[in-house]
């Protein structure tokens, strides 16, 4: 069992060290250029001992464009299931893996780490998330999100900002796009109490890979939703891609922070920072109007009703954040 | 734990050259081989390649972590080499470089 | 406590359920992932007063719903692990989706299935429906008489499915109620028979770390067909291991089981043919018919996948016409799933009866000795026909 207090002072290697390790997902994935998910799946197995991991994998974007049969960028143990499933199926494997070590067969648990897009989890990947989070299995639920199903071509999902253009909630003459704010995941997964839940973000790469770490640490559960920007469905220049990531950061719109036992809140440096100094928090417009998904709240005419509401929204939940780290 | 019953790098390669049928094609669907993918060249993918300015490298390590495609690797120096054959261009690590020692260049001219 | 014992040829009494639990218990698998339906529950309940109790040395997994369990499964069988389940009816059809998976996976996982009818509407009885419409994933299939054979059979399937040229998982069937809660004498098998009959499981690329395997990859069109016609290789290497597995069986137990059992079938004329609890009530009647003088026998199919066409093929030679009697459904097609693959597969034999289909015992409705008696009937009497004959529903009210 590691204690609450332990995880906090979780360390990783120094950069210079992680440098020279070799990647867990090798090159040549198909992966679009500018795709993040790329980024975050190598960090994450960077904090891993490659001789003492395995990865399991929802459908989506990163599994699809990382295992093209024959070719496979993973250079650790992998296996996919399918959509909806992966923490069901994680959990078979690590009941298994305590049988084996029980049995002498392995000499002890590795880490596990469930892999799954906004897609495979949001919506139909919930209640096997769910299941596996109550039931207290030894892994960590990544979840990537790019805010839509992206790898079918775009769809909306329980994690598209509101407001935002996807291809069953398109922005029409009369309906500006989906109309619901997103699911707050990260308040599910911690309503399960499980030892840690975080958010994470490539715009801030070692407090991404630490938070895995300590994730990895948990002896149970563990969550982490990761921001991933998509430069095809939230059309933007794809060399942008941690740009975009780093306003999500600084609207406050994507805040960065971790829950301890389902109730102790803690802001991660880079939004600790703004809420030290709300000057630095940046005006939702600023996030909206650099990707295309939300170009008719731009044109034809400027749709300050709606930035208005997001705006109210973003702050609303912003101020409930701090309220719960206690700032 | 020991590696156990993977194919050999020159199976592999026999495998993708001849396109295996039923026969050999290893039971289940398993692919037992890591990073496979390295036999996919993706850099062909664009002309645009990072470059980088060595003397104004301050080697803060920020490209490495963030390549999508395990395409940058650093010397002894701590430096960035670019591996060109899976740089996909995308600029990410020039846009990201604090010291602007990157620059994205068409290396098609 | 596990229901054992060391005087041979004692039998205890158990339910088919329990039977199948403690098969399972006494085979301790490394993983057991399941969720209740009934009349499956029994199977899980029991198998948890095992967990509980400390006898089986099983991680058990309480998922959260029939497709978890199935995922589950698969995820514990990747890494090489032995693992069980069981369920019934919407449950089966609600892992369907990863029943595909398990069996082009090639893991051998085992499946008890308590077969019960499936919605709508809603009913909870005995009928093989739910398992005959999984006969397209891949999976061995196999049906069960009694609490015995059960019993016997989920030992079969773990030795089956894991013989490396088969790999596959396996789904063995008892009658909802009929057979999974009624009282009947097993003769139970030990731990030290489970050392001989069935060694450890040995899988090729097992998904453990240290050994840098992927799986479940996206497979296009130009490998796709390559990696399927595997499973189909593997089926036909099935037909090859089971009579052995059966035999072995036999030699140690004295149980002899078949692909196709074949119950007083010398000198018939006519035949039955049926698969799992009603195959028991048909044995009965076969006995009465001779006695009475008929020239009648019955098919037991045991194996449904692979389909036995062979052995059927071979036992119906000189038999001048069938009565198959389908305990499930299938609408709007050539017939039920018995009917339809035996008589599909015996249309290419020169020597070869007419087949008649009947379909009873719907939705546990109970078939009596009348029933079974008015089929024979029905086949004397469409013998020689020239037209098709419809297949009949037994029993159906108007």
């Amino acid at each position: 069992m590691v204690s609450t207090e332990e995880l906090k002072n979780v360390k990783i290697p120094k950069a210079k060290d992680l440098i020279r390790e070799k990647n867990r997902l090798a090159p040549g994935h198909r992966l679009c250029p500018g795709c993040t998910a790329g980024t975050i799946a190598r960090c994450a197995t960077l904090v891993t001992d490659p001789e003492n991991v395995t990865v399991f994998h929802a459908t989506g974007c990163m599994e699809v464009a990382t295992t093209i049969y024959p070719f496979t960028a993973w250079r650790v143990p992998w296996f996919h299931n399918a959509f909806e499933n992966v923490a069901a199926t994680a959990s078979g494997a690590e009941a298994a893996y305590r049988a084996m070590v029980r049995k002498g067969k392995l000499e002890k648990m590795p880490d596990i780490i469930a892999f799954a897009g906004d897609g495979g989890t949001y919506d139909i990947g919930l209640q096997s998330l769910s299941g596996a989070l109550e039931r207290g299995h030894d892994f960590v639920y990544i979840c990537y999100t790019n805010g839509a199903y992206m790898n079918t071509g775009i769809q909306r999902s329980g994690g598209t900002p509101m407001y935002a253009a996807t291809t069953t909630s398109p922005a029409g003459s009369v309906i500006p796009g989906k109309m619901q704010w997103r699911k707050d995941l990260v308040a599910i997964a911690a309503a399960h109490k499980v030892q840690y839940v975080a958010t994470a973000s490539p715009a801030a790469h070692r407090d991404m890979m630490t938070k895995v770490r300590k994730a990895l640490d948990v002896d149970g559960p563990a969550f982490i939703l990761v921001d991933m920007p998509c430069p095809r469905g939230w059309r933007f220049p794809e060399e942008l891609s941690v740009q975009v990531a780093q306003q999500g950061i600084d609207t406050c719109y994507f805040p960065l922070y971790e829950i301890y036992d389902g109730r102790e809140y803690v802001l991660s440096a880079k939004s600790k920072a703004i809420a030290n100094k709300p000057e630095r928090k940046l005006p939702i417009e600023e996030y909206l109007k650099g990707q295309g998904r939300f170009r008719h709240l731009f044109k034809p005419q400027k749709r300050d009703d709606l930035i208005a509401q997001f705006q109210a929204a973003v702050d609303q939940e912003w101020d409930y954040l701090q309220k719960l780290c206690n700032l | 734990m020991t590696k156990q019953n993977t194919l050999s790098e020159k199976e592999m390669k026999e495998w993708i050259a001849e396109k295996w049928g039923y026969e050999k094609l290893p039971i289940g669907g398993s692919v037992p081989y890591a990073g496979s993918s390295e036999f996919f060249k993706t850099g062909d993918w664009s002309a645009f390649k990072a470059v980088v300015d060595r003397e104004k490298c301050t080697k803060c390590t920020t490209c490495f972590f963030l390549c999508p495609d395990s395409a940058i690797e650093m010397d002894e120096e701590e430096i960035p080499v670019m591996n060109f054959d899976y740089c996909k261009g995308c600029g990410i690590c020039a846009q990201e470089c604090p010291s602007d020692a990157i620059e994205m260049k068409d290396m098609s001219q | 406590m596990t229901k054992t014992t060391t005087k041979p040829g004692k039998r205890i009494g158990m339910t088919g359920d329990e039977a199948v639990a403690n098969a399972a218990a006494v085979i301790n698998p490394d993983v057991v992932a399941a969720y209740p339906i009934t009349p499956q529950t029994i199977i899980v309940e029991h198998f948890s007063d095992f967990v509980a109790n400390g006898e089986v040395d099983t991680e058990y997994v309480c998922v959260e719903s029939e497709h978890s369990a199935m995922s589950a499964c698969v995820g514990a069988s990747v890494t090489g692990a032995r693992v069980f389940t069981a369920s019934a009816s919407q449950g089966v059809a609600l892992m369907y989706e990863i029943l595909f998976i398990a069996a082009a996976s090639r893991l051998p996982i085992v499946m008890a299935v308590a077969n019960r009818a499936l919605s709508g509407p809603i009913n909870i009885h005995g009928e093989l429906t739910d398992q005959t419409v999984c006969r397209d994933t891949g999976w061995i299939s196999m049906f069960s008489e009694s609490a015995q054979e059960a019993y016997d059979t989920t030992f079969l399937s773990f030795k089956i499915g894991e013989t490396p040229e088969v790999s596959l998982p396996v789904m063995f069937g008892l009658d909802g109620f009929i057979l999974t809660h009624a009282l009947e004498g097993v003769h139970p098998l030990d731990r030290d028979f489970v050392k001989a009959f069935l060694p450890d499981r040995v899988m090729k690329y097992p998904t453990i770390p240290g050994n840098p395997v992927s799986s479940g990859l996206l497979a296009l069109p130009d490998y796709y067909m390559e990696v399927k016609y595997q499973q189909e290789l593997a089926m036909t290497a099935a037909r090859k291991v089971m009579p052995k597995v059966f035999k072995e069986f036999g030699e140690i137990t004295g149980r002899n089981y078949k692909m196709v059992e074949e119950y007083k079938m010398d000198g018939a004329e006519t035949a039955f043919v049926t698969m799992g609890a009603l195959a028991g009530s048909t044995k009965y009647v076969v006995d009465k018919l001779r006695s009475e003088g008929q020239k009648v026998g019955m098919l037991k199919v045991k194996t449904f996948r692979p389909f036995p066409d062979e052995e059927i093929a071979k036992a119906l030679k000189n038999v001048e016409a069938v009565g198959v009697i389908d305990r499930d459904l299938t609408f709007g097609s050539p017939g039920p799933a018995l009917y339809s693959d035996l008589k599909a597969s015996l249309y290419d034999y020169k020597d070869r009866p007419q087949v008649f289909g009947f379909v009873a015992g719907i939705g546990g409705r109970d078939v009596d000795v009348k029933e079974y008696e008015y089929v024979y009937k029905q086949v004397l009497k469409h013998k020689g026909a020239e037209k098709a004959v419809p297949i009949e529903w037994i029993g159906l009210r108007k």
